[in-house]
């Protein structure tokens, strides 16, 4: 599943996919992989991509569809 | 039919763990057992061909897949310094094996052996150099590739 969250908070902050991978300590082959939806991040990493977005887990990776039935 | 994994994510890594201990166990088990058969034992090359075949399919392959997703190394980097001591290392242990295994072979002709080593060495230092920088060259390449922005933005 895409994570557009993930890459429209990026744009809004006006970062490249590099700049991003480079504040996250990851290549920019990741970051692009993670927003398509082709890359599942250890959690270490979503903490590292969220603190470089500056929001939490829950705004990036928390879908309100998750726990319904 | 879709077959269902049936391990979890901590036992995925832990087998994947498994697989790359056993997979570096296997390449340099290989390589040990082919110079111990050529250089101790002085078998013929049709001997060692299945082990040397797969050896190569290994190591080419190995490196092929990393090269395509622009990986080089976890440590090292790929520049002329890494390529120069990883040649100097392979050239020296390959002439120190087989000037000891000629010496083995052969007791009475401690000076042929010490030069089919240097000879060995030389020529070993030359085509890991060279195939290195060509392999450096062709990595550098491709991470460029990789880590050029997406141009739908």
């Amino acid at each position: 599943m895409k994570n557009m969250k993930m890459k429209f908070r990026r744009m809004d902050l006006g970062m490249s996919q590099t700049e991003l991978a480079e504040k996250a300590g990851v290549t920019r082959q990741t970051i692009g992989l993670i927003e398509a939806g082709d890359f599942n991040p250890s959690l270490n990493l979503c903490i590292s991509i969220c603190v470089a977005l500056g929001v939490t887990l829950n705004d990036l990776f928390w879908e309100d569809s998750y726990g319904k039935a | 039919m879709e077959k269902r994994n049936q391990l979890d994510e901590r036992q995925e890594q832990i087998v994947l763990k498994i697989e790359h201990n056993g997979c570096w166990f296997a390449f340099w088990a290989l390589l040990v057992a082919l110079f111990v058969e050529q250089f101790i034992f002085g078998f013929d090359f049709k001997y060692i061909a299945g082990e040397w075949i797969i050896f190569m399919i290994l190591a080419v392959y190995l490196c092929g897949a990393c090269l395509k997703n622009g990986i080089w190394d976890r440590h090292l980097k790929a520049n002329g310094k890494t390529n120069l001591a990883v040649s100097a290392i392979a050239s020296v242990v390959l002439g120190i094996l087989v000037a000891a295994g000629s010496a083995i072979r052969y007791p009475g002709h401690l000076a042929g052996s010490l030069a089919g080593g240097v000879v060995a060495a030389v020529c070993c230092f030359v085509l890991c150099f060279v195939s290195m920088t060509i392999l450096a060259r062709s990595y550098r390449k491709r991470n460029q590739e990789m880590e050029r922005e997406p141009e739908d933005e």
